[in-house]
């Protein structure tokens, strides 16, 4: 009698909630195709996502937020999203290791492929070169990121003169420059000297690197090039900046909020991202766009090279069982209505050049970064990273290794090496 | 010793008067100490109203120049705060019942009963309570894809029914209190011991129940990690909407608009909190180590 | 003797009735994913190939890095001071608290309720008040002096994590006062008469009494402490990375926890084999703590029952 009854009760409560979790775990019709989707919340809102599943009635997206973590742990899992979304210059990573879906058959069967700006040649991997080969993905849209804007208020006040629209400063010129504009008194910094994205600075390194015509990996990116003294230099010089407080994401002196506000009041002068920050200078309160310059990337070597360093884009899964769905959904994110909505939105160029005559040219201060924009273009290179490391990878073990450094616990030679030596034991792991 | 007093027990409270200084003094510092605890909530709520740019603004502001109830509006839109919030209360409830009905069943046999083998499944009971969970959460990640419950919500269930070995043992703790004759008079009467348990302990237990009720709903309200990790898209939890959700072009943290979510996300918080609050006191007073 | 032998066996059987359920879902939701993690830590699996058999060399290399070895000692400085400024402040407030007077229940309410905020929302909340440039602690100092600032969350990382941890004593309070309020008055009145002052009165009745409370608390504050990850990364976070870039924030090294290492291993280098490793090596602490601490302190509690 007592077994009897405790096992009917607990049977019974199972049953209870079992009834309400399915309430709440999303069923699936056998007509249907479901393709799950990691995507941005804030660049793919809701609505643009119900407008597609209106539009095509027997496709679902399932929505998964975009997170490194969660990603690895689907692709770990064997179960990856069908569409998911990543920066150009990691993507050999990926597709070295097989995830992604050759896209090149599908993609001329759609557009004109000279249409595609360079940069998306990031997306390309032959085996040993990025730029070259099939195409993976493209991107959604791109900026030439080594372009800065300046408050030219702060750099009255530094007695900085204003850099030209036509020639680059050079790399000492521009830290010099930087330097000088950075206001520290009693303890606090009043205005940071550049501000940076930064969760994608290795772009800059490889895009100074290249104006010497060199790169950040070595043999085949099978080891980081640390014994270049130029790259040694680039090293100390963005710790130097950082521990001067004049670079902006520093841990020694942290701002309250990220660059985007802190441009807006004039509390950093520079920022060094690209034409993507325009949107944000035209939404300040406090200071108007037209007291805002744009110059060309400075120069590290002889060469004159921009790039992007970032690329962000979206991929397809190779082992999507449900192509045809995925392909529609990324022909309709990435290259057709929407894609013009976002060249409208003036927040970064188009993957297309035929899209380039929607981008906003209203305002002075839009047609004049415009205009700066062209300059640079034919500048335009393909930054090479190394397929070994997730982009993202490089960063957080700087991060980890150059901390202590940053704060006097043990020498920066130290620390640096510990960096160099912890990649390369990454890379070594990964070839094995 | 002097013991002319009356030294009985007396209720806490009723002590002969004490020095007026001394009464002044306590007050002064709890009402200190309580200014100093409530003013980063206070602080919260202000800068809720303000603007982004002038939370960096150099030198900062105390009071912003205009409320912005925009926040508020924009915390309940950019994300469909409702739905999460449904997400949450569902999540929470499903850990919590089930989890008071096993844990009062596993607390019961650990208390009343005694048996070869106890001592070993008990001290298990104490080292599982050490374990932190977010320590075993990537292998229990990798343990519920391969039995394809990622992103559902009978994981919860399943913990819940696995019973939480800190509510085990207050369970334990509380049922241990009570006399034995009145479950042997029960027994005698034919009820069998699960009965006892659920008509004549469970009964006397509300302070207890509602204490790992509260305990059992905050900690799965609360929880950041475990949704991020096992659950995605619209079935996530408020915590982990709030904290993706309220960015930008670009994935930038709107801050303003993240501190209005989070003022909102503490108003279920406090009512229950408000609400239960009584209970809880008496449920740790009941279960305490200290005997009388 | 029948009679005792069958009763015994029926108590026995009732209580593994009633336990069973739980041993068997403790073997499937614990042992199962201990066995796995275990298993996982001696491979070099990376969350993509295969898993590689390497032995036991994740966990010698652990011993070799010093990112590791060092976050364990901060692990333990942490936990030390955390339990040390919790539990006393706890237990001096809860002593004000226990006594009669007037809004006693409203003074508890308010001073358990950070206890119920969650771990974002505090987070945030600290962020904003503690932040060098817009935060209250420097706008009032600043407002004395406008030369004086505290860089709080950059020099002083572990000081202001453990202040958020004392702002949610809370939990610990209601503990305590249950405590206080279970001492006989007895025992208090007749050390009242004798002229005790109050002070003598809490250091040698009321505490004493309170040990094995006391004791629990610790136990748990090592638990609790040993499992901090979230608290320490978003505080010093970069601001607009959000979450989506927590692995790749850095603590400053005084708050580099054993835990934080395990994720970023396992997350961010991709060595879930060295992540179980290090995590292995953080259960093994925190139980020989707690062993070694429980024996040292064996003579100091005083249990009135078993």
């Amino acid at each position: 009698m007592k077994r009897i009854y405790q096992i009917v009760l607990i049977a019974l409560l199972i049953a209870v909630m079992l009834t309400a979790t399915l309430a709440f775990t999303s069923c699936k019709t056998n007509k249907e195709v479901t393709i799950t989707l990691m995507r941005d919340a804030a660049e793919m809102p809701d609505t643009v996502i119900a407008a597609f599943e209106a539009a095509n009635p027997g496709i679902k997206v399932n929505v998964v937020e975009n997170d490194a973590a969660k990603l690895m742990a689907m692709v770990s899992s064997g179960n990856p999203p069908d569409i998911f979304r990543i920066n150009a210059i990691g993507s050999p990573y990926w597709i070295n290791k097989g995830l992604l879906m050759d896209l090149t058959p599908y993609l001329e069967k759609t557009i004109d492929m000279k249409d595609l700006f360079l940069v998306n040649d990031m997306f390309r991997w032959d085996g040993k070169t990025q730029g070259q080969g099939p195409y993976y993905g493209i991107v959604k849209d791109w900026s030439l990121d080594y372009m800065y804007y300046y408050n030219k208020d702060a750099l009255k006040e530094a007695g900085v003169p204003i850099p030209s629209d036509d020639t680059p400063l050079t790399y000492t010129e521009f830290t010099d420059m930087i330097n000088k504009v950075t206001v520290y008194k009693d303890g606090k910094v009043e205005r940071y000297g550049f501000g940076f994205t930064d969760d994608e600075w290795n772009g800059y390194f490889m895009s100074m690197l290249a104006s010497k015509g060199k790169t950040l990996f070595k043999e085949n990116g099978t080891k980081l090039n640390i014994d270049d003294p130029d790259v040694k230099a680039l090293f100390k010089w963005w710790f130097d900046e950082a521990k001067t407080y004049h670079a902006m994401h520093n841990p020694l002196d942290p701002a309250s909020d990220w660059d985007g506000p802190l441009l807006q009041v004039g509390r950093v002068a520079i920022m060094w991202d690209g034409y993507w920050f325009g949107p944000l200078i035209n939404e300040g309160t406090t200071i108007s766009p037209d007291s805002f310059g744009f110059a060309p990337a400075p120069m590290y070597g002889d060469k004159r090279v921009n790039a992007t360093g970032g690329g962000t884009g979206y991929v397809i899964s190779k082992g999507t069982k449900n192509f045809d769905a995925a392909w529609k959904f990324y022909q309709y994110w990435m290259l057709g209505d929407e894609a013009i909505a976002r060249a409208k939105s003036g927040w970064g160029l188009p993957a297309l050049k035929s899209n380039m005559k929607y981008v906003p040219q209203e305002t002075a201060f839009d047609k004049y970064r415009l205009a700066q924009v062209n300059k640079e273009l034919p500048y335009q290179v393909v930054l090479q990273f190394t397929p070994y490391l997730r982009d993202s990878a490089m960063i957080s073990v700087y991060n980890q290794q150059m901390e202590p450094a940053l704060k006097g616990t043990i020498e920066f030679e130290a620390a640096l090496k510990n960096f160099a030596d912890a990649l390369d034991a990454m890379i070594a792991k990964e070839i094995k | 010793m002097n013991m002319n007093k009356n030294t009985d027990f007396i209720a806490p409270g009723r002590s002969k008067p004490k020095s007026d200084n001394g009464k002044v003094l306590t007050y002064v510092v709890i009402i200190f100490i309580v200014l100093l605890f409530v003013i980063p909530i206070l602080w919260l709520i202000l800068s809720s109203f303000k603007t982004q740019e002038e939370m960096v603004t150099f030198p900062p502001t105390f009071f912003p120049l205009k409320a912005q109830f925009q926040n508020y509006i924009d915390a309940l839109t950019k994300i469909n705060y409702f739905k999460y919030l449904g997400n949450t209360i569902v999540l929470s409830l499903i850990y919590t019942v089930p989890g008071i009905i096993t844990t009062a069943i596993f607390g019961y046999g650990f208390a009343r009963f005694n048996a070869p083998g106890k001592k070993i499944f008990f001290n298990i009971l104490m080292v599982l309570l050490l374990i932190p969970p977010i320590a075993v959460l990537i292998p229990e990640y990798a343990f519920f894809s391969k039995l394809h419950l990622v992103n559902t919500y009978y994981i919860w269930l399943l913990w819940g029914i696995a019973g939480n070995p800190l509510f085990i043992y207050l369970f334990k703790q509380f049922f241990s209190y009570f006399p034995k004759e009145l479950e042997e008079a029960a027994l005698l009467d034919g009820c069998s011991h699960i009965g006892v348990l659920f008509r004549i302990f469970l009964p006397l237990s509300k302070p207890i129940i509602v204490t790992v009720s509260l305990l059992s709903f905050l900690t799965v309200y609360g929880d950041f990690m475990g949704p991020a990790i096992l659950l995605s898209g619209d079935n996530t939890t408020l915590a982990v909407a709030m904290a993706n959700g309220y960015v930008a072009r670009n994935g930038i943290l709107l801050t303003p608009v993240l501190l209005s979510g989070i003022v909102l996300y503490l108003v279920p918080v406090l009512l229950i909190f408000i609400f239960g609050q009584r209970y809880y006191v008496q449920g740790f007073i009941s279960s305490s180590g200290v005997k009388e | 003797m029948l009679f005792k032998g069958i009763r015994i066996k029926h108590e026995t059987k009732m209580f593994y009735m009633f336990i069973g359920f739980w041993i068997v879902m403790f073997i499937f939701m614990n042992v199962i994913p201990m066995a796995y993690s275990f298993y996982f830590s001696l491979t070099n699996y990376d969350g993509l190939s295969k898993p590689v058999f390497v032995g036991f060399s994740n966990y010698l290399n652990l011993l070799k890095d010093y990112r590791f070895t060092g976050s364990i000692l901060q692990t333990i400085i942490f936990t030390f001071f955390n339990i040390v400024a919790t539990l006393t402040i706890s237990l001096f407030v809860a002593n004000l608290l226990s006594r009669k007077i007037k809004g006693q229940g409203f003074f508890r309410s308010v001073l358990f309720l950070p206890y119920a905020v969650p771990v974002i929302a505090t987070v945030f909340i600290w962020k904003t008040l503690l932040n060098r440039e817009s935060g209250l602690v420097n706008l009032i100092l600043g407002s004395i002096n406008s030369s004086l600032s505290l860089n709080l969350l950059v020099n002083y990382p572990m000081a202001a994590l453990i202040s958020v941890f004392v702002w949610q004593l809370g939990g610990s309070m209601i503990i305590f006062l249950a405590g206080f309020q279970n001492i006989p008055r007895a025992l208090v009145e007749a050390a009242e008469i004798d002229g005790a002052s109050p002070l003598a009165i809490l250091i040698r009745i009321k505490i004493p009494l309170l040990t094995p409370l006391i004791m629990y608390q610790i136990i748990v504050g090592i638990m609790l402490s040993f499992s901090v990850i979230v608290q320490p990364i978003l505080l010093t976070s970069s601001p607009g990375s959000a979450f989506t870039a927590f692995l790749s924030q850095q603590p400053p090294s005084q708050n580099f926890f054993t835990l934080i290492y395990v994720f970023q291993q396992a997350f961010t280098n991709q060595n879930f084999g060295t992540a179980m490793a290090a995590s292995w090596y953080m259960l093994l602490i925190m139980i020989v703590i707690s062993l070694i601490f429980i024996r040292l302190t064996r003579r100091f509690v005083f249990y009135e029952y078993e």
